[in-house]
């Protein structure tokens, strides 16, 4: 298993667990996760008025390429892509993200809803923009474009997880992939996952944290859907 | 009134005379105002899974009509009990979804499906949204979703913050310049932008049969001119009709797309004269006419692509007294074939003399083609006309039948609804409807057929800018 590869599981181990602890701000993080049932999140600071339209609509593959791309200043054909070479949007995870292949399979529309596998899809996309970007940024700090400043530890933890290179990180993210600011709750509940990536034993936490909160806002429901 | 004296007349009329099944017709006679009626009328499946075997809601009008009369009824029985029967189920709920038969109708939604039920429109809850007005039309969210659906992408936060600084009437004028520039764009307009999205179903293609650029195996037909055609009279403020009238062809050019009429094409090969647009392309012919004598699929999908009606679903029929003659010796006379065959057989003899897949006579006009390639098939193929039915209404050619088509409230709906699918996420609903009905009427009234226009008033409905 190549090093990154590696680092991808330890990620997605981390984020899973993450996602099972019971802390009420670990719910906050998916900034568009919509109530359930009528019940407002129960990270969600005060009832958030909801649209009686139910008119969501998924972006689709064009779009997410494109809308990841742009928030993560990567040219859209370096996004995302199996083996390095084969595009995941447009070519091998099309149809799940809701496109079509009229000239070869004759599916002239696209599916009429989101498969079980469409999730997984968006997932994998964001990951690989977001490892991506963390990669550029790591590897050239001084024309780092999100995560601007950040120092790390000898353990590859953040040195500073309060700092202001870290806040100015996430509220790129959420300027550019949300398009608004995050609320303070948001912010709080972003840089305590640092703490949840350090316990899972992952050897580079810093990096992981980085690739996580961008993994985590770009993959969110307000993110994907508009 | 003058409906009523139509239905009245056609009702004394010899049962040979009426228009069959007249069954719709009656219907949106009985209720106007329904949603079903407005510039169009009801699939047969609103009263059967496949005529003659009746839905729900068919089976309960059923001991309705006329009781007592012997059956078959006439068609003028028919057409005279019917209004009678409707009434006498208004109160009823043939589906049990808790909706009345008459609240269905009224409301837009099907009387034999549960799952097809009125919603009340949402209401505004309670709590604070710092983001949208989520209870009406917000300029906000429409213009992220005007970006997003005719640029590709989402605005910047800089530009949404610009744009919420704008008053009312900039914040107007601004979602109508990024929507021009906007379909300026490769996303929208470029090979396999959204406006060749819009264009698969209706061309159809098989990449294996593909000539020219980007040929495959087979190289029978190009159907990329098809594209450039169905693009072209989407963009800049072009008549959308001429994708079924046009006596032009288009070429397209890249790098950035652009789209220019000419008069031929060298994997053209119709006539000028005995051109209807895509109807009459290489591929359309090559792909729906086939081997076939009398190229009824050709006249289906040309039905379904351009006027949004599909025989297969029991949409658009119009039956031609004294149809299906079946001058193929193909069958459809039996009851089962001939409540459909008796439209599309009429609707299939205009295309009698375009060829598809026939050597060096490919894709062309042929005359008296049934007579030199195909008077083998059946003793009386050869009767076939030229001449058929539109709506019911005669027509001379195929020329005559698309300029019918394209002019029809029914190609405004269908053309209104391609886009109202792509932008507003799915069919109108009964709730959008009288935006919907408003849209494609000024679509064909007041912008011309311009697509372009027509996007401006779209853009401002609530179906697409309220969150």
């Amino acid at each position: 298993m190549r090093p990154e590869s590696l680092r991808l599981g330890l990620l997605a181990s981390a984020w899973l667990l993450t996602a099972c602890t019971q802390q009420p701000d670990a719910r906050v993080v998916d900034a568009g996760t919509p109530p359930v049932d009528g019940q407002a999140d129960a990270g969600t600071p005060a009832p958030l008025a909801r649209s009686s339209r139910n008119s969501l609509r998924f972006k689709g593959p064009e779009r997410l390429t494109l809308d990841f791309a742009a928030a993560l200043s990567l040219p859209p054909d370096q996004v995302c892509n199996e083996l390095g070479q084969y595009p995941c949007t447009t070519f091998v995870h099309n149809v799940t993200l809701g496109g079509v292949d009229p000239y070869g399979n004759g599916l002239y529309e696209p599916l009429p809803a989101t498969g079980v596998t469409t999730p997984i899809a968006v997932d994998r996309v964001a990951l690989a923009a977001c490892a991506r970007r963390v990669g550029l940024d790591a590897a050239a700090p001084s024309s780092a474009v999100i995560f601007r400043g950040i120092t790390l530890d000898g353990q590859g933890r953040l040195a500073s997880r309060d700092g202001q290179p870290v806040r100015d990180a996430i509220t790129a993210l959420y300027q550019r992939g949300l398009l608004r600011d995050a609320t303070e709750t948001e912010v709080g509940a972003w840089v305590r996952l640092s703490v949840d990536v350090e316990a899972a034993g992952s050897p580079s936490p810093g990096r992981d944290w980085m690739t996580a909160v961008c993994f985590g806002i770009l993959s969110s429901a307000e993110s994907v859907f508009f | 009134m003058l409906r009523r004296l139509i239905l009245g007349a056609a009702l004394c009329l010899s049962g040979e005379a009426l228009a069959k099944p007249p069954a719709a017709g009656v219907f949106c006679d009985t209720y106007p105002s329904a949603p079903a009626c407005t510039g169009r009328q009801p699939a047969c499946t609103l009263c059967h899974t496949a005529p003659p075997q009746r839905n729900v809601f068919g089976a309960s009008l059923e001991p309705h009509l006329a009781p007592g009369a012997a059956r078959p009824l006439s068609d003028g029985d028919f057409s005279m009990a019917l209004p009678a029967a409707l009434r006498a189920v208004e109160a009823a709920d043939a589906d049990g979804d808790s909706a009345s038969n008459l609240e269905e109708i009224q409301r837009g939604t099907l009387p034999a499906d549960p799952a097809s039920v009125p919603v009340e429109p949402g209401l505004c809850g309670t709590g604070e949204n710092s983001q949208y007005d989520v209870c009406r039309y917000d300029p906000r969210f429409a213009y992220r979703r005007v970006l997003l659906d005719f640029c590709g992408m989402s605005p910047t936060y800089a530009q949404v913050k610009a744009f919420a600084a704008l008053s009312e009437e900039g914040q107007r004028a601004l979602l109508d310049s990024e929507l021009d520039r906007c379909t300026t764009t490769e996303f929208w307009r470029g090979k396999n932008g959204q406006l060749w999205k819009l264009a698969h179903p209706k061309i159809r293609p098989v990449g294996s049969l593909k000539a020219g650029e980007d040929a495959g195996p087979i190289p029978l037909a190009d159907y990329y001119d098809d594209y450039a055609l169905y693009a072209y009279a989407q963009l800049d403020g072009h008549d959308a009709r001429e994708v079924m009238t046009a006596k032009y062809f288009v070429r397209r050019q890249t790098q950035p797309t652009r789209y220019s009429p000419v008069t031929s094409l060298p994997s053209q090969f119709v006539e000028e004269s005995r051109r209807a647009g895509n109807l009459t392309s290489s591929w359309s012919l090559i792909s729906f006419v086939m081997f076939t004598a009398l190229p009824r699929n050709a006249a289906a999908q040309s039905y379904r692509a351009y006027l949004g009606l599909d025989i297969a679903k029991q949409e658009g029929l119009h039956s031609v007294p004294g149809e299906p003659r079946d001058y193929d010796a193909k069958g459809v006379q039996a009851p089962a074939c001939a409540a459909c065959h008796a439209t599309l057989d009429p609707l299939s003899y205009p295309f009698r003399n375009y060829n598809g897949i026939a050597g060096a006579a490919s894709a062309r006009y042929v005359p008296d083609r049934l007579e030199l390639f195909f008077s083998d098939v059946a003793p009386t193929i050869t009767q076939t006309p030229e001449a058929g039915y539109l709506f019911g209404q005669p027509v001379r050619d195929l020329m005559e039948w698309a300029r019918v088509g394209a002019d029809s409230d029914a190609f405004a709906i269908s053309a209104v609804t391609d886009y109202w699918k792509l932008l507003v996420g799915h069919a109108p609903t009964a709730e959008e409807n009288d935006e919907f009905v408003a849209t494609w009427r000024r679509f064909k009234d007041t912008h011309g057929y311009s697509v372009q226009r027509m996007l401006h008033d779209l853009i401002r409905t609530e179906a697409y800018g309220a969150p």
